[in-house]
């Protein structure tokens, strides 16, 4: 026991605590935000007339007001549960509430769809984008996530990739042309595989280097 | 349990995050016996309990920059406890599993029909190298585990599978000559 004990003490240097999960989830949301759209418009301006499309249709608006929550709440997810003792498992489907909502907005609006319907602003490969732009912001999320103690290993991987990949999800509502079939195809589908798939690498990658 | 709740022991705490050893080793010291009595319930193998112990301490140690003074500290402490528990769990019963999948590969490499023959026809194992004959010997006929039969040849656990294996692959090719 005090050979152990001394050991550490030996070891101890003073530690740079870490910010709370919300601010540390805020600055990711709003650098990544800031980063992704930089992208993406440099790539392709955003689809024309959007804003009037935010501001006469509150349907559109309020599934951007999704995106955004649902980005949030799964990277808070994912920064918390990296902190002993904060989160349980129940905290999970509490994260998962925006997003939830997100997708029944988008279901619905296959039947009233939430603004107008057209090819305007039509992205070329923009399931391929959705995925690709989401690798910066996951590669930021991961490097937060691994300043703390990984306890849900999965559960954190798949929250850290979905919220990395809804910013550039959220951001072809209205950088893509708008159908709701397309967007839940081609914009929110390539959340479900490109978190998966994110999950999977780290997570082979993470278990075989016993990080 | 309830003098972790006190503001004294969430200070200690608090002032090895800033670097204080003299703190630190009044936190680990404090901590070490409840950490222990954790272990000593969930860890049902002696052998592993001083492993589990300092990979909790190292976790411990390595976490400290996760603790936040707003919260309580024993949430905090459980939470890395269990999880080096379950993760203890987790490697053994994989390893357990291992070890019993390779038992079962080396018996039906050979049937368990012929092992018994094994047993009876003890000429077979003569003719074998000494080598191969011990570890055949004492797994499957004194019946040791191949941890143990490994620590008494004084040889590693891996080798002395590899040894069983290419005994049983001699005794097959042996036993279809006879045939």
């Amino acid at each position: 026991m005090n050979n152990v004990i001394e050991d550490l003490v030996q070891d101890l240097k003073p530690v740079k605590k870490l910010w709370r999960p919300q601010t540390r989830a805020f600055i990711f949301f709003i650098v990544q935000l800031v980063f992704v759209t930089a992208l993406m418009v440099w790539r392709q301006p955003f689809r024309e007339g959007w804003q009037e499309e935010v501001l006469h249709h509150p349907h559109f608006g309020l599934q951007l007001l999704f995106f955004a929550f649902s980005c949030f709440s799964l990277g808070f997810f994912a920064l918390a549960s990296i902190i002993p003792g904060r989160v349980k498992r129940k905290h999970l489907y509490i994260a998962l509430i925006p997003f939830a909502l997100l997708l029944l907005s988008l279901l619905v609006s296959l039947a009233i769809p939430a603004t107008n319907v057209s090819m305007l602003g039509k992205r070329f490969r923009c399931d391929l984008e959705v995925i690709v732009m989401g690798v910066i912001p996951f590669l930021h999320i991961i490097y937060l996530v691994r300043k703390g103690f990984l306890i849900f290993s999965l559960n954190t991987l798949l929250t850290a990739s979905a919220a990395s990949l809804l910013i550039s999800g959220g951001l072809m509502h209205v950088a893509c042309m708008y159908d709701p079939l397309h967007v839940l195809l081609f914009h929110i589908g390539p959340v479900f595989v490109g978190a998966i798939l994110f999950t999977a690498i780290t997570y082979f990658f993470t278990q075989k280097k016993n990080i | 349990m309830n003098e972790f709740d006190t503001p004294e022991f969430k200070k200690l705490l608090v002032n090895a995050q800033a670097g204080d050893k003299e703190s630190y080793r009044q936190f680990l010291q404090k901590i070490y016996p409840w950490v222990e009595g954790k272990v000593e319930y969930k860890v049902f193998q002696r052998d592993d309990m001083n492993d589990v112990m300092q990979e909790i301490m190292l976790s411990i140690h390595k976490s400290l920059n996760t603790y936040d003074e707003a919260y309580p500290v024993i949430p905090w402490l459980n939470a890395i406890c269990q999880r080096r528990i379950i993760d203890y769990i987790r490697k053994t019963s994989k390893k357990q599993e291992f070890e019993k999948s390779d038992d079962d590969d080396v018996t039906n490499y050979v049937g368990s029909e012929n092992i018994e023959s094994i047993q009876e026809q003890f000429e077979i194992l003569s003719e074998l190298p000494e080598n191969l004959v011990k570890p055949i010997w004492l797994t499957k006929i004194v019946g040791h585990s191949t941890q143990e039969a490994a620590q008494m040849l004084n040889i590693k656990e891996n080798a002395l599978r590899t040894r069983l294996s290419r005994a049983f692959k001699l005794i097959e090719q042996k036993l279809k000559e006879d045939l």
